[in-house]
């Protein structure tokens, strides 16, 4: 009998990566010396927002006339201008800009080049006047300050097409071709998203702890627990008729087969010697962005596109407790990731970036903000060219230029834009990009901060 | 589908490794084959309402008994499958309907010292042996509709979530239009999203009123962002873009609508020092907004009303809306009944909604009776058995074995307010007000291929079904009374009926299908009970009866509720 279970158990070893789709060869590449393909490993991070940050609050213009039109709308929620952070930029802007006093230990990594800032960007499906936008003549994004929408349309760029994927699940598309190991070629730490959905290739899902076990069938060594296991994994090969069941025991068999693979890759890893800030849960995740970066070469992954989820960002009341604390721990995760990815000499091959579902009205309703539009988001890496701030920094004068109404600021870069300088630093040809983006012809720049 | 075939093997620590020949290939779910997936699990044609159906004549088929308990309750227990074969569905619901609530606050109250999250192991009390089962049932869906969550600012609320909890329970029979009311008036919405101290526009100061609540009560809990039809489709225009149901300026105005209420009796509205958890919250004139306002389809509210004018005829002008129908319709049998209803059934639920005969509009036990006698929910197995039903959700899941196998969470220690990190969901712990899952989710694969809705996948993946998995094998393999060494706070369940019929297997697979599956189980999943039992002769009755039902519990064909 043990006989017979150790040749069936062999046996589903190959039949389980057979039938979950995975790329059979790549784990037996740990030898193997994988140096000039990590030369020229290049990784995205998508850092959400969630809830819609107010962009206004993190980077506000200093100059007196501009600062006093933002304390006009803003009211007794702006930051004070005595204590905003200033922040030299390398290319002078018109006005001087200010950052949040939560977030000191950005000054440094924007000062040292490997962070800059975009200013204003949001959802866009073609260049817009403020006139047409208040006289409702223009093209908009449809579902204005829906949170689920305008996130959506930022994870998404689908415009109106009946396809729902994630522009982050196009680019992998296109990426696929270089991938040996493809099942992680995006990663998620924060479970189902839109940005990695829809893609040839399903999104890897790991938590900020690492990958979780199957207590009670794990033990390779143990013939009790292995008969479970067998059972167990049987079932997960037997041919359902119902679509759920099939989809059921299809990720529970993916479950399995890359828990083992990557949980067995961390564990010869060991931990990194930055130390990860406590009580951060954004850090939290990106200390597993990192570690699952030091493991690529065992994977032979060139590519990959990691997505991270922090926030509640939706402050529509006490923003003046939650927003500095989550702006806080945002710069604080941010300055950590850029030390951890040093120490694995990764710095110039991982880009980091920000989404949020939209920025916020300047107007507020007594004790928050309610949802806008355009806001200012951050890209940090070595591959960045950091210290400046990128687009065009609105002007927040409620009814003014830039205001839609109530301080809903009409973005000035849009999203398509942000992400195409993205897209072509990982690796998208000028066709591909415009299949990946499908409204990005319909604006004639990009923001150039990649090097 | 490319053959792989196996030429070397490699077995390190946990690494299950082989080598294949040829080139890369997408991802493709085994036993599907890509090309002809979409064909295989197009939806069926809704079944025809069969004319005076026979929804309550008893029942000679187990099996039929328990696919309705899962829809109707908490999961089936044996006498359970047996009232509902005596009595056929209907009495069985009219029973149900009859049953006095059982509230959550009692429970939450009774305990002495509050623990953290004390509602969530008040929830499993209630879902495991209170006998309102459809109540509980649908407020759990209501509670998954008009969210509101621990997470945030309502941390530490424990006895104020239950009582925002027992709205639910008490009006899940009721009207919608009362349940919409009490909800909008409970100070814990109020607080959640911040209707509570919610002010009259300020303009010399550029403060406006607070959009939220506005904002989510017409999205997320009455009648969504596109016009529908009766039948759930979403109206488009010309170009095939789905028609608005309102615009900024529509949300603007329930958003002064909603201006001027705050706790009872409250002592100081901008730092109140007193705060009523328990009653409806208070209309404090000053702060409202009485200037005219427009709301849906150009209804408007004429200047000079007070709060609670407005506030009436703004929950008017929501739960008269045509979208109000369908749209409830659809969140309750998608919870209940199927993942992917077809357009006449959602038409025939939203048709009692509108009129539940008696020219009642909103009758909410009418239209969870209509939806579950209605002939796609009692024949969808079986007429489409490819597509029909809906993956379960990982707290029913534990709920269902629980009380198939006498685990009872009434122990003083009993706590289970850590289970979300577990199970990827808990009772009022929503990470946000968009709940656990999203209705329109569509897990990659075979399901997104055919076009179909899969929401309970959403919390689904390669890490949580890992830690799914293991609370279904803690509280089968380890948590049961078995040899008598046991933790009686974590709910152990009783073995005895199943070690019982240890000498007749055929038997134990039987009892195992119909209390843990809801069909009889596949011949490959007997093949392996089997298997596994013969692996365990020389271990007790106690544990061979464990682990089939950890084997049965963690199945496919157990993680789908048909």
């Amino acid at each position: 009998m043990p006989n017979h279970n150790r040749r069936h158990f062999l046996k589903l070893g190959c039949k389980t990566i057979a039938g979950a789709g995975l790329l059979a060869n790549a784990p037996l590449a740990f030898a193997q010396d994988s140096s000039a393909l990590s030369a020229s490993y290049r990784a995205l991070v998508c850092i959400n927002l969630q809830g819609g940050n107010d962009g206004f609050n993190m980077l506000v213009p200093s100059g007196s006339a501009e600062y006093a039109e933002f304390r006009s709308g803003r009211g007794h929620l702006a930051v004070p201008r005595e204590d905003l952070l200033p922040l030299y930029t390398a290319t002078a802007n018109t006005t001087p800009i200010g950052l949040h006093p939560q977030m000191s230990g950005l000054s440094s990594l924007f000062e040292q080049g490997q962070l800059a800032a975009v200013a204003n960007v949001g959802t866009l499906v073609q260049p817009v006047t403020t006139e047409a936008v208040r006289n409702q003549t223009a093209s908009l994004p449809t579902q204005l300050y829906s949170h689920h929408d305008q996130s959506s349309q930022w994870h998404k760029l689908n415009h109106r097409q009946s396809a729902h994927s994630g522009w982050g699940a196009r680019a992998a598309n296109v990426l696929a071709e270089q991938q040996p190991y493809r099942s992680l070629a995006s990663i998620s730490l924060d479970g189902s998203n839109d940005w990695q959905v829809g893609g040839v290739d399903q999104a890897y899902n790991i938590s900020s702890y690492g990958v979780n076990n199957y207590s009670g069938m794990d033990d390779i060594g143990s013939e009790w627990q292995q008969a479970r296991r067998n059972a167990f994994t049987q079932l997960l090969h037997l041919q359902y008729d119902n679509v759920f069941e099939q989809a059921y025991a299809d990720l529970q068999l993916r479950a399995m087969v890359l828990s083992a693979n990557v949980g067995a890759a961390l564990e010869r890893l060991g931990e990194l010697q930055t130390p990860v800030p406590a009580d951060n849960p954004l850090a939290d995740q990106l200390q597993m962005v990192a570690r699952l970066i030091a493991i690529k070469d065992e994977f032979r992954m060139s590519r990959q596109l990691f997505y991270v989820n922090f926030g509640d960002f939706d402050t529509h009341d006490d923003q003046l407790e939650n927003q500095p604390r989550l702006l806080g721990q945002l710069a604080e995760a941010l300055v950590y990731f850029n030390e951890v990815l040093t120490e694995l000499g990764e710095l110039d091959n991982v880009t980091s970036f920000t989404m949020s579902d939209f920025g916020r009205t300047v107007t507020s309703n007594g004790d928050g903000t309610d949802h806008g539009w355009g806001s200012h988001h951050w890209v940090m890496g070595g591959s960045v060219k950091g210290g400046d701030v990128y687009g065009n920094m609105p002007r927040l004068a409620i009814d003014g230029p830039d205001d839609a109404g109530h301080g809903r600021i009409i973005p000035t870069t849009a999203v398509s834009q942000y992400a195409a300088t993205l897209l072509r630093w990982i690796g998208l040809t000028d066709t591909e990009l415009h299949a990946a983006l499908p409204t990005l012809s319909n604006f004639s720049d990009e923001p150039q901060f990649m090097l | 589908m490319r053959q792989l075939v196996c030429t070397s093997i490699l077995l390190s620590s946990l690494l299950l490794g082989c080598s294949g020949g040829g080139g890369e290939e997408p991802f493709t779910a085994p036993g599907i084959d890509s090309g002809s997936a979409s064909a295989n699990y197009q939806p069926d044609n809704s079944p025809e309402p069969a004319i005076g159906a026979a929804t309550s004549a008893p029942l000679d088929d187990p099996f039929e008994a328990v696919r309705f308990l899962h829809r109707t309750s908490f999961g089936p227990r044996a006498d359970d499958i047996d009232a509902v074969l005596r009595t056929g569905y209907a009495d069985w619901l009219s029973m149900q309907l009859a049953l006095p609530p059982t509230f959550m606050l009692p429970t939450t109250r009774s305990r002495a010292e509050p623990r953290w999250a004390e509602h969530v192991n008040s929830w499993f009390k209630l879902a495991v042996n209170a006998p309102d089962q459809l109540r509980q049932r649908t407020a759990f869906a209501l509670s998954q509709l008009m969210v509101v969550s621990d997470r945030n600012e309502l941390s530490g609320q424990e006895a104020a979530l239950a009582n925002y909890y027992d709205i639910l329970i008490a009006n899940s029979f009721g009207n919608f239009r009362t349940l919409l009311e009490e909800v909008t008036l409970s100070p814990v919405m109020g607080d959640y999203l911040s209707m509570k101290g919610n002010q009259k526009a300020d303009p010399a100061n550029n403060i406006r009123p607070d959009e939220n609540y506005a904002r989510e009560i017409l999205q997320l809990f009455s009648i969504g962002l596109s016009k529908l039809n009766l039948d759930g489709t979403v109206v488009t225009d010309d170009d095939g873009v789905p028609v608005p149901t309102y615009d900024q300026s529509t949300v603007e105005a329930f958003a002064r609508v909603f201006t001027g209420w705050h706790f009872q009796d409250v002592d100081n509205w901008n730092y109140p020092d007193n705060a009523d958890w328990f009653s409806p919250m208070q209309a404090y004139e000053q702060f409202h907004d009485t200037e005219e306002k427009t709301l849906l389809d150009g209804y408007t509210l004429p200047a000079g009303q007070s709060a609670e004018q407005d506030m009436q005829d703004a929950l008017d002008n929501i739960f008269n809306h045509p979208n109000t129908g369908p749209f409830i319709s659809r969140h309750l049998i998608t919870q209940l009944v199927t993942s992917n209803p077809s357009p006449q059934y959602i038409a025939r639920t939203a048709a009692i909604f509108n009129d539940d005969g008696t020219g009642t509009r909103g009758n909410l036990a009418a239209v969870v009776s209509a939806m579950l006698l209605d002939p796609e929910a009692l024949n969808g197995y079986r007429e489409m058995p490819t597509t029909f039903g809906k993956l379960r959700e990982p707290l029913i899941r534990l709920v269902a074995m629980w009380r198939a196998f006498g685990g009872n969470p009434d122990h003083p220690d009993f706590e289970y307010g850590w289970i979300q990190e577990q199970l990827a969901q808990a009772p009022l712990q929503s990470p946000t007000v968009f709940n656990f899952f999203s209705p329109d989710f569509s897990q990659p694969g075979a399901v997104r291929d055919a076009a179909l809705k899969s929401p309970v996948f959403q919390i689904h993946n390669e890490s949580s079904i890992i830690s799914i998995t293991n609370t279904l094998l803690a509280h089968s393999l380890w948590h049961n009374t078995g040899d008598g060494n046991f933790d009686p706070s974590r709910a152990p369940v009783d073995l005895a009926p199943l070690s019982a019929l240890d000498d007749s297997p055929a038997q134990q697979i039987d009892l195992l299908s119909q209390l843990i599956l809801n069909r009889p189980a596949s011949d490959g999943l007997r093949t392996q009970a089997e298997l596994l039992r013969s692996e365990r002769v020389y271990a007790d009755a106690n544990n061979r009866a464990a682990e089939l039902l950890f084997l049965f519990a963690s199945s496919p064909e157990a993680a789908i509720q048909q």
